[in-house]
């Protein structure tokens, strides 16, 4: 624990290995396969089904487990530029998914929420917003986009330069509010 | 900024793998960095002219709206 010079030397929140990827891997597909076969045989039930039962719940999360493994798995050559796309995409993914998090709590103050039936659909709706959109940013960045890794303009600078920007940044956002919001008049 | 990592290259004959497993670094970011889509540190600057016997102000060249 400590280094030469007595000074403490961990690494807090460390990364796993290349070999996390593996096991991710392997923990993903096996969770996903085993819950399309248990749908089949109970005949497509509904995944936030009121009578979801435990072992649904539990096929879900080892679902979100593998990919948060993945996630957190370092390249094969974990060099300074994948670094810095690992910063940008959980950036991006820490921004959307408190973005996400806001919507749904903003929406329970005007709209309370029958916490019974909706808390597995908040949690687990969370987790694998920051952890599946953290993936593919990630990997946009490490394979298709070269200019990922400098993309830090401002609000102000994107709308003058992209007007798409108009549509990703504030119209699908207020969209995403929109149907949380009318998921929670429907299902509250 | 530009680079001249390419010619550099060519003159030993080197494929950007063999450059990036002797720099220690991925393929694709010396794919990056030759395409001036990524500015290397400075220790990987270093270590790249170091390979290359040259200085790194003759490897990176900046330009005039660096």
């Amino acid at each position: 624990m400590f280094s030469k010079n007595n000074s403490i030397d961990f690494t807090p929140f460390p990364m796993y290995g290349y070999n996390g990827k593996y096991w991710g891997y392997a923990i993903t597909i096996i969770s996903l396969l085993l819950y399309v076969v248990k749908s089949i045989f109970q005949n497509f039930a509904a995944i936030f089904d009121a009578e979801n039962t435990v072992v649904n719940e539990v096929l879900l999360w080892s679902i979100g487990f593998g990919l948060y493994t993945i996630a957190f798995s370092k390249e094969k050559n974990d060099d300074e530029r994948v670094r810095l796309i690992r910063y940008q995409s959980l950036r991006i993914a820490m921004g959307t998914m408190l973005s996400f998090i806001f919507a749904i709590g903003i929406t329970n103050t005007f709209s309370p929420m029958n916490f019974e039936n909706n808390v597995f659909f908040q949690m687990y709706s969370s987790f694998m917003m920051g952890v599946v959109w953290y993936l593919f940013n990630f990997y946009r960045g490490l394979l298709f986009d070269a200019d990922f890794v400098y993309s830090d303009n401002t609000v102000k600078v994107n709308l003058i330069k992209n007007k798409k920007y108009f549509i990703y940044g504030y119209l699908i956002p207020i969209a995403l509010l929109l149907i949380v919001l009318l998921f929670n008049w429907v299902f509250a | 900024m530009k680079t001249t990592i390419k010619v550099e290259r060519a003159k030993k004959d080197m494929s950007q793998s063999e450059l990036a497993e002797i720099i220690g670094v991925s393929r694709q970011t010396i794919h990056s960095i030759e395409r001036c889509k990524f500015v290397p540190s400075t220790v990987l600057a270093l270590k790249i002219a170091a390979f290359f016997e040259t200085k790194v102000e003759e490897i990176f060249i900046l330009e005039d709206d660096d």
